[in-house]
């Protein structure tokens, strides 16, 4: 295999992940909404209170929130600030913005393994109501720093592809 | 200020600077500060996801974006807009004022600014530029402005917090934001009518009294939202964060099942949008938990706190400085660290110096909503101009007069009590 | 060196003022020791802070029983309802051999030293609108909101209500309106909370009284001087005593109060039929079986 189509198989296989991550991330939205109006039905007209829901929604809610930080939302998607890269010359304008994406690739590839080693400390915390282990929920930051940083680190060699990369240039909606 | 706290801010306004989105350039200042002051690096994820794991009412956030997309996907908000443009479109400026209204009556479901910015702002947004082609920067303008009024008018998540923290009355401090908040909805309705003639806002052309009844009728059932959700309310059906959700499956069901323009694929498309939105408001408000971090650790808000107390202040003075700082410093405090820290701290001057706390309340949390959207470090035109997609300093060009409007009402809630204390001593308390 | 001491108590809270008083005898020391209190969770949220001891990113917190219970599942027993009579009850027994166990037991399983035992007062049942209340069975299918932890559920069944979970800043709006129909929490609280205001009622249950304790990090402990240990260990002490007192005489101007200023009911009720009812609840509970049951009968039985 040369070296093209080896990175167009890389491609692919990352945007088929990429559309599942989405798919996942759009059902477990869907999902608080539902969950929401559990609880309203089973507080207010059945009379005996769900006691795990709320909880349900907050934590479907960090992982959509982080899962799709690291997997689908484009970085340029993200609010930034063009003040400064959008009023100098369009290729000076391009290499800082290359060069602040290595650094913050780096800052954040840099102390995963610290997050990571703090995450597998909270094992002994849990959720107050469905007991599920505080590292297990919160892993979810783990896999959106490591991946925000590649990405980060990737957008600079090709910026105008590595992103895209790993993120399929949908309109936005 | 310690060296690593200065070691942040660089981190953080560099990274932006070259475009680094906002929500990282804080997770990486975050990073720099804890290694600069030879902290656990493992503090990001503990503050970030413990801070949004303990936030529930920041629920309604998400869920009135997903109830704005889907009246927008479902033809409601276009009925709503046309309805709104066939009255008051044909005034200059009219449906800057229809933007006002709507933030006034979702202020009384809505707590939160920032989702009454990223739902029902949205929607005005998309609609003053497609039924009013108003200019991006000025739609963006209106919403951040009259976002602010949302927790000044009950219910409101900010109260709340303050009463918990000072010991003041939840009902009296509701009860003294009625006024003020309607004033600034007004105050900023008659900026709206001033600068129209001279900005030259578009008006549509004046519409048969049949075409106004067409309009009006195609909007009844969207109509009844508002009726839905305050009720559901104030009868204890659900509580304003639930009622988030209430407005998206409202919304739904107009769409899918009355209008019949929603199909499943439809539903997803907005599921899919909506997710997305959120997903990017969200991470900006998980670095400005960690953010707030750097800040508590660093006692600012304390040091803020005892320089205040300890000026010797009087009574005007002391109101005033505490208006300029706290406006000045919403950029850097956020609003749960301003109001559980340095509130409290304040309050024993307050009481000192006669001011009523429930006075001092209403006009606190105006001041910090104001510094909301006060540029250049706003959250509210952040979350705004990200979503809209429109530039930092066009809005900021229409904004000045609004922002005057709004200070302007913050002036007359500090120095006439009477504006913010008439309907609870009417109530008795 | 610099002792970071961390609360959720809101500032005015007589938990927090206690702390400052701690913090201001170990300043008057002048041992090398400087303490920074942060409260109303600004530094870390409530129910984090013993991980962040345990982490080493904070010296010391008001760790409540339910966190000690989190870790060491034998000291469950402290989250039973009627566990402790009243105040008096609460504190012979935290200073008595118990107490002494139960330091032991944090220090060696958690790696955290208890300085001293506060009060954070006794847990009431407040109600929207009134309704005459004598047994558990009157309060069946009463919503009331509390935490949604299997521990606080079962105290819930052992009250006859039905629990419902609700965050705290949306509970003032939901008594109100009738979302739910009750809170429970210590008089203090309830009153800084203002709840009173959209309630008709308070039913004296005293279902839990609540002990909360100075914690420090041990290996941070440890590493201090003999005479830097002392002055913690009186300051602790001594802030404790300063909570306690005003809470204890607080409690009962607030219940004063609530009659006399706010027309609220009030209600003393016999708790036997609570007290049977509880029993009942915790023998056939799953969750209680890890719990220290000689213990736990020692003390109820003190
Ligand atoms: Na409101
Ligand atoms: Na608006």
């Amino acid at each position: 295999m040369t070296r093209a189509s080896l990175w167009t198989t890389f491609r692919r296989a990352i945007a088929l992940c990429r559309r599942l991550v989405e798919a996942a991330a759009t059902l477990a939205f869907g999902a608080m909404t539902l969950l929401f109006a559990y609880t309203i039905i089973m507080r207010y007209l059945v009379g005996t209170p769900s006691r795990w829901s709320d909880e349900l929604i907050v934590i479907l809610f960090l992982w959509v929130v982080f899962g799709a930080s690291a997997m689908v939302v484009p970085m340029r998607d993200h609010i930034a600030v063009g003040l400064l890269v959008d009023s100098i010359p369009p290729r000076a304008g391009h290499w800082l913005t290359v060069l602040g994406s290595v650094v913050a690739g780096v800052i954040l590839l840099v102390s995963l393994p610290v997050t990571l080693d703090y995450i597998a400390f909270l094992w002994r915390e849990r959720t107050p109501a469905l007991r599920w282990p505080l590292s297990q929920v919160f892993f979810i930051f783990g896999i959106f720093q490591g991946l925000a940083g590649l990405r980060l680190i990737l957008s600079a060699f090709d910026p105008y592809k590595g992103d895209a990369a790993l993120t399929r240039q949908d309109e936005p909606t | 200020m310690s060296l690593p706290f200065v070691i942040l801010l660089a981190v953080l306004i560099t990274l932006v600077l070259l475009r680094v989105p906002i929500a990282i350039a804080m997770v990486c200042a975050g990073f720099a500060y804890l290694f600069a002051g030879d902290r656990d690096l493992g503090l990001v994820v503990d503050q970030i996801m413990n801070s949004l794991f303990n936030s529930y009412v920041l629920l309604a956030v998400p869920m009135f974006i997903l109830a704005a997309n889907v009246m927008n996907a479902g033809t409601i908000s276009e009925r709503l807009w046309r309805a709104a443009d066939a009255v008051v479109g044909s005034k200059p400026g009219g449906l800057g004022h229809v933007n006002v209204t709507v933030s006034m009556i979702f202020a009384s479901m809505s707590g939160s600014a920032v989702a009454d910015a990223a739902g029902p702002g949205m929607m005005s947004i998309r609609m003053m530029r497609k039924v009013g082609g108003y200019p991006g920067g000025l739609a963006v303008a209106i919403t951040a402005a009259s976002a602010v009024i949302a927790p000044i008018i009950p219910p409101s998540i900010p109260m709340v917090l303050y009463a918990l923290n000072t010991n003041t009355s939840v009902g009296a401090l509701f009860l003294a934001g009625v006024l003020p908040g309607l004033l600034m909805g007004v105050s900023l309705m008659i900026t709206i009518a001033i600068i129209a003639p001279r900005m030259n806002l578009p008006a549509s052309p004046k519409q048969s009294a049949k075409a106004v009844g067409r309009a009006l009728a195609g909007a009844i059932l969207p109509m009844t939202l508002p009726a839905v959700l305050l009720g559901g309310i104030w009868s204890g059906v659900f509580t304003p964060t639930e009622a988030a959700a209430v407005a998206a499956l409202w919304a739904v069901f107009l769409g899918a099942a009355v209008y019949r323009v929603l199909d499943f694929a439809g539903v997803w498309r907005v599921l899919s949008g909506s997710m997305r939105d959120s997903v990017i408001v969200m991470l900006l408000i998980g670095g400005a938990f960690l953010i707030n971090y750097a800040v508590t650790a660093e006692r600012l808000d304390q040091s803020l706190a005892a320089v205040v107390n300890n000026a010797g202040l009087s009574r005007w003075v002391f109101l005033a400085i505490i208006n300029v700082i706290f406006l000045i410093l919403g950029c850097f405090f956020d609003t749960g660290t301003l109001i559980l820290v340095v509130v409290p701290m304040m309050i024993p001057t307050v009481l000192e110096l006669g001011i009523d706390p429930v006075h001092f309340g209403v006009m606190i949390t105006i001041n910090i909503m104001i510094g909301l959207v006060t540029p250049p470090f706003g959250l509210l035109l952040f979350v705004l101009g990200g979503l809209a997609k429109t530039d930092l300093g066009e809005t900021v060009r229409y904004l000045w007069p609004f922002l005057i409007a709004l200070i302007l009402c913050l002036a007359l809630v500090t120095y006439v009590p009477m504006v913010s204390l008439l309907l609870p001593s009417l109530f008795g308390f | 060196q610099t002792v970071r001491f961390s609360t959720a108590g809101p500032a005015p809270d007589f938990l927090h003022r206690g702390m400052e008083v701690f913090a201001g005898q170990v300043h008057e020391a002048d041992a090398g020791l400087t303490v920074e209190t942060y409260p109303g969770s600004s530094l870390f949220r409530q129910g984090t802070e013993v991980p962040a001891i345990q982490r080493g990113n904070l010296e010391m917190s008001t760790m409540t029983g339910f966190e000690v219970a989190a870790q060491i599942p034998e000291w469950g027993l402290l989250s039973r309802a009627f566990l402790f009579r009243d105040y008096a009850h609460m504190i012979e027994v935290m200073q008595g051999p118990i107490g002494e166990q139960l330091v032991a037991d944090v220090a060696a399983q958690m790696d955290i030293e208890i300085l001293s035992v506060a009060y954070l007062g006794t847990r009431q049942v407040n109600l929207a609108e009134a309704r005459d209340v004598t047994s558990p069975d009157d309060l069946e299918g009463v919503k009331l909101r509390m935490p949604a932890s299997p521990e606080w559920l079962l105290l819930g069944d052992s009250l006859g209500v039905e629990p419902t979970p609700m965050a705290m800043p949306e509970v003032y709006v939901a008594l109100q309106t009738g979302g739910v129909d009750g809170q429970e929490n210590p008089l203090t609280i309830m009153s800084a909370a203002r709840f009173h205001e959209v309630s008709a009622q308070v039913v004296l249950t005293s279902h839990m009284v609540q002990p909360v304790f100075y914690a420090i990090s041990k290996p941070f402990f440890d590493d201090l001087t003999e005479e830097q240990q002392q002055v913690l260990r009186e300051a602790a002490l001594a802030g404790a005593a300063w909570n306690n007192e005003r809470r204890v005489a607080d409690e009962v101007s607030v219940a004063d109060r609530l009659v006399s200023e706010h027309g609220l009911r009030v209600d003393e009720i016999d708790l036997t039929p609570f007290r049977t009812r509880a029993d009942e609840v915790y023998a056939a509970s799953e969750l209680a079986q890890d719990w220290n049951q000689e213990l736990m009968m020692q003390i109820m039985g003190q």
